[in-house]
């Protein structure tokens, strides 16, 4: 019972919509708390990646890859940029999700922030997807190419 | 005595309400998934605040399917300006596995507030 969802496309906002149907019909077979949290962590990745990514030479569009092997989930997505500032700010977060002991602890720190601030936004879908979505995440940068990759354990 | 109703509808999100006095609810049904919710959010969710000052607020959430991270800035603000004109605020989860990570949430948050409570729809009455 593999599953596999590998596409390409242009940074627009109606494609995060696709990539939360194509995930929920492709981990169809899955329980509902796998897909619940895959369609989550696609999403929010996708958002970065749209929010943040440009086209680069190496990078022209966004990619995106679902796949299943035995007991793991994996979803890396894959987007040009240049903005140091910006991707250092990502691997910056995804570093204090992986060393975080609570991850939960991460994320309602960040919550009571934005209730402190009604202004603030943001800077939350890196925690989520560590909390709610318990993925572990791993951020690559080269050649102004951005990939997250996302995984977690699959018990079917 | 007199019902008041009032409904946003954005992209997929309806936000219903409805006052009847000293008692309200809120009712949030769909998705929120657009790059900018708190655009649309924070006006209509400031005037709701306005609107059902001094009122008991339920607002349930157990309808809505999905939201991204860039709602929950908005959605707890607004359970906090809630917090600031109402005397009690129940706010309501359903019991699927993503709302009830959010269940969690909010009731850690509320330890912070005066006058909300957290609970489940999926929690028998009584």
């Amino acid at each position: 019972m593999e599953a596999r969802l590998q596409l390409s496309f242009q940074p627009m906002w109606p494609n995060v919509r696709k990539i939360r149907q194509e995930v929920t019909a492709v981990l169809g077979v899955y329980p509902q708390a796998l897909r619940s949290a895959a369609v989550m962590t696609a999403a929010e990745l996708v958002e970065n990646a749209i929010k943040y990514g440009e086209s680069v030479p190496a990078a022209e569009a966004v990619s995106f890859l679902l796949e299943t092997n035995p007991g793991q989930l994996r979803i890396r997505v894959v987007n040009g940029s240049t903005n140091l500032a910006g991707v250092a700010e990502l691997a910056r977060r995804v570093d204090e999700l992986t060393r975080a002991a609570d991850k939960q602890a991460l994320y309602l720190t960040r919550l009571q922030e934005l209730l402190a601030d009604g202004e603030q936004t943001g800077k939350l879908g890196v925690y989520r997807i560590g909390f709610e979505g318990a993925f572990d995440l791993e951020c690559d940068y080269t050649d102004s190419v951005v990939t997250v990759t996302a995984t977690r354990g699959v018990d079917v | 005595m007199s019902e008041e109703k009032w409904e946003f509808e954005e992209d997929g999100l309806v936000i219903a309400a409805s006052r009847v006095g000293g008692s309200a609810r809120v009712s949030w049904a769909g998705v929120s998934d657009s790059r900018t919710p708190g655009t649309f959010l924070r006006p209509v969710l400031s005037d709701l605040s306005e609107k059902l000052k001094g009122a008991e607020v339920t607002v349930d959430f157990s309808k809505l399917e999905y939201m991204n991270s860039a709602t929950v800035s908005p959605l707890i603000n607004f359970v906090k300006s809630l917090d600031s004109g109402c005397p009690r605020i129940v706010v309501l989860f359903s019991d699927v596995d993503w709302q009830r990570t959010h269940l969690q949430c909010m009731r850690a948050i509320a330890s912070t507030l005066r006058n909300v409570v957290v609970d489940s729809t999926a929690t028998p009455p009584g």
